[in-house]
């Protein structure tokens, strides 16, 4: 678990904010993009991901949904990562590299908290 | 046993393409399948990173099925990779990792299956006889590696997955594929911009375009080049010229040659695209941005329109004309474009 400890309400909203321009980045979202999808000026972003605006429920609910991460990963840090490594990982018979044993994980932890925020069809 | 399961992948990827209706995308004008495209319509996520030694992986975690492409290797090898983890998808495999996904390389039979979808799915027969089809381009013409290296880039694969997709469709012979496979994609690129400096440097490919390219959507990357062959009337005092007002951001440039110098290297006589001496080969130049804007969903698709005119004639009447559209192919970090496009619409969507 890669939690953080409490901090001071001023950490926790700069750790909220490195957060969100991580899971951005990751999804390659613009900042221009994700201002126009929440209705709020590109420099609202820049200010939200530099921890100088706060955040609403709301906004954070959509953030998430388009960065594929759970609210509870985005406000805490805490993510659903498991222990266990990837099952299929640990049958391959050679050997990965750090790097790309990394983004596998990364992904497949990415896949599996996009579960709750897709909101598709009728399954 | 392995016959079956590589003809299932076969069968699998055409009904893949029919449920998602890729031909209609080919009759609105694209030359080819874009396999993020459909993973996006299947519901599967693509995630373009830079890996070290992977091509790509497919993984099923929980009830979510998704991809990770390499993006640090060339465009066609990201496009294949795509297609063939797109295979484990429909194929019902597992989770799993690709480090090569050339076919024949790999005697796993998941794998064979997974490289049999992909090809199926790029170059299904079809798909490849529309784009020789509107090109003018027989079976004959095929041994011209320079014409193998255009449709390549009109089916967004690589040069040789191309010729072994041509091998595949026995629309050549294996020998000739080896023999086509001697020329190098380099020298291709350098011989169509006219260049005889082997050293030069040509970033992205060279898209040799012409009048049996009206109206369609070619989707090339941000550092291609575009050469035109276009009728020659010029005795008749007959020039051409970009349309100003339709075809911003470009402008035409003569080649000081004719156009039927080009394929001189070559054995046969073929011209590409072109028709010997009553052809001009131009260069559409791209107008830097002043602004440096230009980027965005907006302007992916450029329209690039050109005719005909006599510059003695007081009538505005244009001759021939040629236009088609350019839809820039930007792969970048992070989901694919089809992705990004769903989420941010999904988002607005809740108001």
């Amino acid at each position: 678990m890669n939690q953080e400890k409490a901090g001071s309400v001023g950490d926790q909203r700069t750790l909220l904010a490195q957060r969100l321009r991580e899971a951005r980045e990751y999804v390659g979202l613009s900042q221009e993009e994700v201002a126009m999808a929440l209705g709020v000026s590109r420099p609202a972003i820049t200010h939200i991901e530099a921890g100088t605006r706060k955040v609403d429920a709301l906004e954070l609910d959509k953030l998430s949904q388009l960065y594929g991460q759970t609210v509870q990963y985005l406000l805490t840090g805490e993510s659903l990562k498991s222990d266990t490594r990837l099952a299929f990982l640990a049958r391959a018979t050679h050997g990965f590299s750090e790097q790309d044993l990394d983004e596998l994980s990364r992904f497949a932890e990415f896949l599996r908290s996009s579960r709750g925020s897709k909101r598709r069809g009728s399954t | 046993m392995r016959r079956d399961g590589v003809l299932k992948a076969v069968r699998r990827a055409a009904e893949v393409l029919e449920e998602f209706s890729i031909r209609a995308r080919i009759k609105e004008g694209y030359t080819r399948v874009d396999p993020a495209q459909l993973a996006c319509a299947a519901d599967v996520t693509v995630m373009f990173r830079p890996l070290d030694k992977l091509l790509g992986g497919f993984l099923r975690e929980s009830d979510q099925a998704g991809i990770i492409v390499n993006i640090l290797r060339p465009r066609g090898l990201v496009h294949m990779t795509c297609a063939h983890e797109l295979g484990h998808f429909f194929l019902g495999h597992e989770s799993t990792t690709d480090e090569t996904v050339n076919i024949g390389t790999n005697s796993d039979p998941i794998e064979q299956q997974a490289n049999q979808f992909a090809y199926s799915i790029l170059a299904p027969r079809w798909l490849v006889v529309a784009n020789m089809n509107l090109k003018g381009w027989t079976k004959s013409h095929l041994g011209d590696p320079s014409i193998v290296y255009q449709l390549s880039l009109r089916l967004g694969m690589s040069f040789e997955a191309m010729v072994w997709s041509l091998a595949r469709l026995q629309f050549v012979s294996q020998s000739s594929a080896q023999q086509i496979l001697a020329n190098k994609p380099k020298a291709l690129k350098l011989n169509a911009l006219k260049n005889q400096d082997e050293f030069s440097r040509v970033p992205g490919d060279v898209w040799v375009l012409d009048i049996h390219d009206k109206d369609r959507i070619i989707e090339p990357a941000p550092t291609d080049r575009f050469v035109v062959d276009l009728p020659n009337h010029a005795s008749a005092g007959h020039l051409w010229t970009v349309d100003e007002l339709r075809c911003e951001g470009f402008t035409l440039e003569p080649f000081v040659q004719e156009a039927r110098t080009v394929t001189r290297k070559d054995r046969s006589s073929i011209v590409v695209g072109g028709r010997g001496s009553d052809t001009l080969r131009y260069e559409l130049v791209p107008v830097v941005d002043a602004d440096g804007s230009g980027a965005g969903e907006a302007h992916r698709r450029t329209l690039i329109a050109m005719h005909e005119t006599a510059p003695w004639s007081s009538s505005s009447e244009s001759y021939e004309a040629l236009s088609f559209s350019a839809e820039v192919d930007d792969l970048n970090e992070g989901l694919s474009r089809y992705e990004r496009i769903q989420r941010l619409q999904r988002v607005r969507g809740l108001g």
